[in-house]
């Protein structure tokens, strides 16, 4: 008897999960779920220039900071 | 001689004559330029480059840092050279290609690290699902507007039953 229960509890909860992922897998290939996940690539890319922006905008103050360090700082060639 | 082979002859010759006076004009223009330049500063001793290779250096004129560097122009062999400021300096040398490419690279590494990664992942997820959520509220709420309210429904019939009535239109069928 209890093994039966513990059968059938098992198939119950494997049956709900397989059910569940069979409707977003569904859901993902019909239409609607492709306009969605092209709108959250969307938001995504967006996310990821941001980040890129950033990234750039911090390593060309890097870059400009050290090149104005070496200009300020004199050299051998400039000293009289 | 066919028409077309002179009219191609003379094109050539008149373009040929063209470059040349546009060549003498700028020639001319640079000679003015440089003899006014000449005329308006004041005698300045003769600058004699004694490191031509160093003709481009940057000659601060204040010790100042906090100050604005301002550079001091040249005439070397008859020509006036003005230094570069600091940010023309510092803006050319963010344009050169491979500091463009070393710019671009250092922004793609700081894009793809790990948390900046899976925050964007997390982001996508969230959109996702949210959308989702909200079309299937959406689409529950219009059946709900769609289909009569559920005491009108029970009113009628009830799951099982037999059609009483089958020219009934109101009834839904379950």
């Amino acid at each position: 008897m209890r093994g039966r229960t513990v059968w059938f509890v098992a198939g119950t909860a494997a049956g709900v999960y397989a059910t569940a992922k069979a409707r977003r897998a569904a859901y993902r290939l019909s239409m609607p779920g492709l306009v969605d996940q092209a709108a959250a690539v969307g938001l995504g890319w967006r996310a990821f220039a941001g980040e890129l922006r950033n990234g750039m905008t911090q390593y060309e103050r890097e870059v400009a900071a050290r090149l104005d360090a070496h200009m300020t700082t004199p050299t051998e060639s400039d000293a009289p | 001689m066919p028409t077309d082979v002179v009219m191609l002859s003379v094109t050539a010759v008149l373009a040929v004559m063209a470059l040349v006076a546009a060549i003498v004009a700028v020639r001319a223009a640079r000679r003015s330029t440089s003899v006014e330049a000449r005329e308006a500063a004041p005698p300045a001793p003769a600058v004699v480059p004694e490191r031509p290779q160093q003709t481009t250096a940057l000659v601060p004129l204040d010790t100042d840092e906090g100050a604005v560097r301002v550079l001091a122009p040249r005439h070397v062999e008859g020509r006036v050279i003005v230094p570069p400021t600091g940010q023309q300096v510092v803006g050319a040398a963010l344009s050169r290609p491979h500091v463009r490419l070393a710019i671009l690279i250092h922004g793609l590494t700081y894009a793809l690290r790990p948390e900046s990664r899976d925050r964007i992942t997390a982001m996508m997820r969230r959109e996702y699902r949210r959308r989702r959520r909200e079309r299937l509220a959406a689409g529950r709420r219009a059946v709900r507007t769609a289909r009569p309210s559920t005491d009108a429904w029970m009113a009628e019939s009830w799951m099982g039953e037999l059609p009483a009535r089958p020219h009934s239109s109101t009834r839904v069928e379950s």
